[in-house]
């Protein structure tokens, strides 16, 4: 029986970790960019939603439909200011860029929150839980899933049934044709960079609602959603999502059967066992 | 179309680099004479930054020579550093000793890891590295006997009547000397010789080298196995000095490469000299910025604060860095030739335009 | 009055320059063919016309207008369409899909889906596949048809029989007096020079970043084209 609560935390948690991949992603797969601060972003969204709580009150929830808007700009902000100048550029400058800009937003977020521990409280959901048989299920972790799953269903729908989608895979394919055909480029990497940001807000509240967080976390959560979308193969957002589930299911069977063991480890090796023998992750396209 | 070439000829020294070379001669002979002295402070000093020079200009290597931008350069430190643990604490030997079999661990390690990791390109190589480092903290940390003892750490075994603290620091002091000298001299050497210069041509031209049949794949293996030796020896020689041990800072990013990539990139990526400016300048700014009498005072969060925020800016706008902006004002500045320099004896104008004019 | 009025512009690729003081003008309804060996700088002027390569000096002047501030995507949007070497298909899209993305500045004209499906029938058949998976001529016939999609009023064709079959390019050869029958001003690029000089009301031959002959593509003698074509080296 705990095999399959197991089971079940790990593909709820695979859920989040997609969420905090859709924004790599997006990036990567639209612009070949990628940026080391990601994790740091989130973390700074869970610290803003705790801010929020503790001067207007009330429950984290309200806060996201706040800070979605605010993290799309801020990834508006982030293209125009930083990301604009990395696309198509030498990746070591994309690496030492985005990097610098970690060690920024770890010690300001250091600088104003201290180093101590937060969580968001979400009351009485925290811990309320479905039982099915002998099989109880989190209510939170289940409600966090369903909303990863929305989010990536209404992404895959934008881009593959929309015009400004279509533009966007262009633009991943072929930026200069893509210019040729009226499409700004740059009006699509801002769009891409405000989707980036504000899916993994969401992903950063949601995290700090199950649990608590401090300002050097970011690294960490860079790690698993980059763990998630290799695993997934680049280039697919439901690769992502397997790929998360893949994620959150070895770390939680992991735990289960070496109790001792640190949880994240499981997902590593998996990661480096998928780059050894699937390089193009379990639902990659082949490389041309 | 008559086409003539002007008479030419190669050369590689120059006088300006002949006279920054003798100016770097009485440099490291100046840091040997402190490093002599019987200043603990100073040679601590010494230590950290030959330390930071050896793995800030083997990071360059790799990230300004050979694309290879890695940002689990931490596995290699820990990996040294654990060595060093290991034959000094576990099979007692000589502990200045043991820094050759930790550094030789190291470059043993670094040959599945780069199996691994060359499966990934550009920026997904760069965390790949980083979650190989991590599984490396990881395993570390859950070996909990003698004598890793798990995440807690342990101390390396130094009994003062074997090693005075005096002579301790004096030896590792001339230790992390000799290492970045050497480290250095290898670097100038690898990309005079024709692995460096194959890199050199694909780093400009990925697809022509690759084109004219440059096997990239072996001369970044052999080089990233160069960087991990050496980056490995300055992870046990800085140990070596500190003698207390943590698997979460040997092996912690922020403790080695975001300081590294900080130089490097602020020095001047893809040029030797780069990285030994970024790291002195790294210290001195340190020093001043965090002692208490200098104007200007900024706390741990801030200095990080400004030099994540220098390292961004210099990304943005001054790629070059501060070497190779003046190395652009000033092309004979070079402390070690290692471009070959093609001077035309007639300069009628170039090439193009004696083309044009038949 | 010209269409397209190119007036001395020098255009760089980095350090290398690959037009020198190149002039040429278009007038409303013609067909141009631009001929000249590998290198002469042929593909550049297209890339200088559409917005890809920016130009130093000189001016390009399109209905009147100076293009010089206004990006790639914005002069799409004016109603210049390149079609360009090498074909750049958008290869995670289905066919229909690259169709559609020329469409994308929603210019209004003859020009639509039916319409390129009616002209260019085997596109049709292919609607559904993804373009990565056609053949070279298929593709070729898909970026003129997504280029068409734009309704351009000046259409840039790029080499476009660049590793074809002599059937194929004939038949891609075929659609441009339909093109031109919609109000479309033609722009071609070939090394193909009889090809070219069939299509075309006027021919301009480059050399080395500069027109080194023009006239009526009917009255070009094959000598006058051949040494403008090879340039210096015939006379010595």
């Amino acid at each position: 029986m705990n095999w399959i609560m197991a089971a079940i935390g790990g593909v709820l948690l695979g859920g989040l970790y997609a969420l905090y991949a859709t924004g790599l992603s997006v990036s990567f797969g639209v612009m070949r960019l990628i940026n080391l601060a990601h994790g740091d972003l989130a973390v700074t969204a869970a610290f803003l939603s705790s801010t929020l709580v503790l001067t207007a009150g009330g429950s984290p929830f309200w806060t996201i439909l706040v800070l979605i808007p605010v993290g799309f700009g801020v990834g508006v902000l982030l293209q125009k200011v930083v990301f604009d100048r990395l696309v198509g550029v030498d990746p070591a400058l994309q690496i030492v860029a985005t990097f610098g800009l970690s060690i920024v937003i770890q010690n300001a977020l250091l600088k104003v929150y201290t180093a101590d521990r937060r969580a968001l409280d979400i009351g009485s959901l925290k811990t309320k839980s479905f039982s099915i048989g002998e099989v109880s299920v989190g209510a939170f972790p289940l409600l966090r899933f369903v909303v990863a799953v929305l989010v990536l269903v209404s992404l895959s729908l934008f881009l593959g049934r929309t015009s400004t989608g279509r533009a966007f895979r262009a633009t991943s394919d072929d930026p200069e044709a893509a210019r040729l055909m009226g499409i700004n480029s740059r009006a699509i990497y801002v769009i891409a960079s405000g989707i980036a940001v504000s899916t993994v807000f969401l992903a950063g509240i949601f995290s700090g609602a199950q649990t608590n967080f401090a300002s050097s976390d970011g690294p960490g959560l860079l790690i698993f959603a980059f763990e998630a979308v290799i695993i997934g193969g680049l280039g697919s957002l439901w690769g992502t999502l397997a790929g998360g589930i893949a994620l959150g299911l070895a770390q939680t069977l992991g735990a289960e059967q070496f109790t001792d063991w640190p949880a994240q480890l499981f997902g590593h090796v998996l990661f480096l066992i998928v780059l050894a023998v699937r390089p193009n992750g379990l639902f990659g396209r082949a490389e041309t | 179309m008559s086409d003539v070439p002007a008479p030419a000829h190669v050369v590689r020294a120059t006088t300006t680099s002949r006279v920054l070379g003798l100016l770097g001669v009485l440099l490291v002979a100046w840091l040997a004479f402190l490093a002599a002295s019987d200043n603990p402070a100073t040679q601590t000093k010494i230590v950290e930054l030959c330390v930071f020079v050896v793995v800030a200009s083997m990071w360059n290597l790799l990230a300004g020579y050979t694309g290879l931008v890695s940002i689990g350069q931490q596995a290699f430190i820990g990996l040294g550093a654990y060595g060093l643990i290991v034959f000094g604490n576990g099979y007692g030997q000589d502990v200045y000793f043991s820094i050759v079999p930790a550094a030789l661990i190291v470059l043993i390690a670094s040959v599945p890891i780069a199996l691994l990791a060359f499966r990934l390109r550009g920026g997904y190589f760069a965390i790949g590295m980083w979650v190989i480092a991590e599984v490396v903290r990881l395993l570390v940390k859950q070996y909990k006997d003698d004598p890793i003892k798990g995440g807690s750490g342990t101390s390396l075994d130094v009994p003062t009547d074997l090693y005075p603290k005096a002579e301790r620091f004096q030896t590792t002091a001339f230790i992390a000397l000799g290492l970045a000298v050497l480290a250095v001299t290898v670097i100038a050497l690898l990309l005079r010789s024709r692995i460096g210069l194959s890199l050199q041509a694909v780093r400009d031209n990925e697809h022509g080298a690759g084109g004219l049949g440059v096997n990239v794949y072996r001369e970044r293996f052999i080089v990233f196995m160069i960087a991990a030796l050496f980056t490995g020896a300055a992870g046990a020689v800085w140990y070596l000095l500190k003698i207390r041990i943590q698997p979460d800072t040997a092996f912690g990013v922020a403790d080695w490469t975001a300081p590294i990539v900080v130089m490097v990139v602020i020095g001047g990526i893809g040029t030797i000299e780069g990285p030994i400016i970024g790291a002195a300048l790294w210290y001195l700014v340190r020093d001043y910025v965090t002692s208490t009498d200098s104007a200007i005072q900024l706390s741990d969060e801030w200095y990080l604060i400004v030099t994540g925020l220098l390292a961004m800016v210099v990304a943005l706008f001054f790629q070059r860095g501060l070497w190779g902006s003046l190395q652009r004002h000033f092309p004979s500045l070079q402390v070690f030739p290692i471009q070959r320099r093609l001077v035309v004896d007639d300069e009628v104008g170039d090439h193009r335009d004696r083309k044009r004019s038949t | 009055m010209a269409l397209l009025e190119i007036d001395a512009i020098d255009a760089f690729y980095g350090d290398f320059q690959a037009l020198f003081g190149l002039s040429l003008s278009v007038d409303e309804g013609q067909a141009v063919a631009v001929i000249g060996a590998n290198g002469a700088g042929k593909s550049t002027l297209l890339k200088a016309v559409a917005g890809s390569v920016p130009t130093r000096s000189g001016r390009v002047l399109y209905d009147g207008t100076d293009l010089a501030d206004l990006p790639s995507h914005r002069r799409a949007a004016t109603g210049i369409s390149l079609v360009p070497e090498g074909r750049r298909i958008f290869s995670s899209l289905s066919v229909e899909e690259n169709l559609l993305v020329g469409a994308f500045s929603e210019r209004p004209g003859p020009w639509t889906l039916p319409k390129i499906y009616e002209t260019f029938p085997l596109l049709e058949r292919l609607a559904k596949r993804s373009a990565a998976r056609l053949s070279g001529g298929e593709q070729q016939a898909l970026a003129i048809g997504r280029a068409l999609m734009n309704n351009p009023r000046l259409l840039l064709l790029d080499e476009v029989s660049l590793g074809l079959a002599p059937g194929v390019v004939k038949s891609l050869y075929a659609v441009i007096p339909i093109i031109r029958d919609n109000g479309t001003t033609v722009l071609i690029v070939e090394q193909d020079v009889n090809q070219a000089l069939a299509a075309s009301d006027m021919a301009h031959c480059m050399l080395e970043g500069k027109v080194s002959l023009s006239g009526r593509a009917s009255e070009l003698s094959r000598a006058a084209i051949s040494a403008a074509y090879f340039g210096s080296e015939v006379h010595t």
